[in-house]
């Protein structure tokens, strides 16, 4: 049982799915696919799962953009009870391949998410990791 | 031939809208359809641009919509801003919660003069 590493928090005993497909944006239907399907599952209400799949969508999208060609995009969706961490993550060129967070995209992400944290790697590789509760929150 | 089968590879515009003229033919009802992100987005803008401007009402029915991306909403957001700067109208039909949710989650629905239907849309 160990080909799936828990990439969520440690000790947290949630449940992971991971999803790898090449860096394309023909492929994010599927992994929104995914996340909805997870969502259900945890029981998510319908807007929390729209606004999960919108999140993981832009994520994706905003990293298939910056990925080096040819690279894979990778998906870790982690089930914690009530809450859904993701982590999606590409490799990049260089240190010029730059996620901004001066965009539209990124602004719906924010309000999409719980929480949403950019972590690159030295130009090597860039991740938005996000949480979604099953509960919509209020606005 | 009702429908054509969806393949994977790519997409065709008659799968992402549909136009109709309506009235007495100086209202323009485009039916979008299916999911609209960054890889259906572009092909939306660019039917739009070619046909909104001929159009001084446009109603955009969004009710066979199944995923509204952040593409697709800046789609919305510049069809919005072009009628508005010909001093033409539009009109949303937004036809299902996913739609509402992407637009109200987002704090764009109070832009948009929504109507709940194409008939109520063209009437109002």
């Amino acid at each position: 049982m160990s080909a799936v590493e828990p990439t969520g928090t440690p000790g947290g005993g949630g449940s992971v799915v991971e999803v790898r497909t090449s860096a394309t944006a023909a492929l994010i239907p599927t992994i929104r696919a995914v996340a909805s399907d997870l969502a259900a599952r945890a029981d998510f209400d319908l807007d929390a799962i729209s606004d999960l799949r919108m999140a993981v969508d832009e994520a994706c999208a905003t990293l298939v953009d910056v990925a080096s060609p040819g690279s894979a995009l990778q998906c870790s969706f982690t089930v914690h009870g009530n809450v859904i961490e993701v982590e999606a993550r590409v490799d990049t060129a260089g240190p010029e391949s730059t996620v901004s967070t001066d965009t539209f995209g990124w602004r719906v992400l924010q309000t999409l998410a719980d929480e949403v944290e950019l972590r690159t790697d030295g130009g090597r590789s860039v991740g938005i990791l996000l949480n979604k509760r099953a509960d919509p929150t209020p606005r | 031939m009702s429908e054509t089968p969806a393949d994977e590879g790519g997409v065709e515009i008659s799968d992402v809208v549909r136009f109709e003229q309506a009235g007495d033919g100086s209202s323009l009802v485009a039916h979008v359809r299916g999911e609209i992100d960054t890889l259906t987005a572009p092909l939306l803008r660019t039917e739009l641009d070619a046909r909104l401007p001929a159009a001084p009402l446009v109603v955009l029915d969004l009710s066979g919509v199944t995923f509204l991306g952040s593409a697709g909403l800046a789609v919305l957001v510049a069809a919005k801003d072009q009628v508005d700067r010909s001093g033409h109208s539009l009109k949303l039909v937004c036809g299902s919660r996913i739609v509402t949710r992407a637009l109200q989650a987002t704090g764009l629905l109070g832009l948009f003069d929504v109507a709940d239907g194409v008939t109520e849309a063209l009437s109002s």
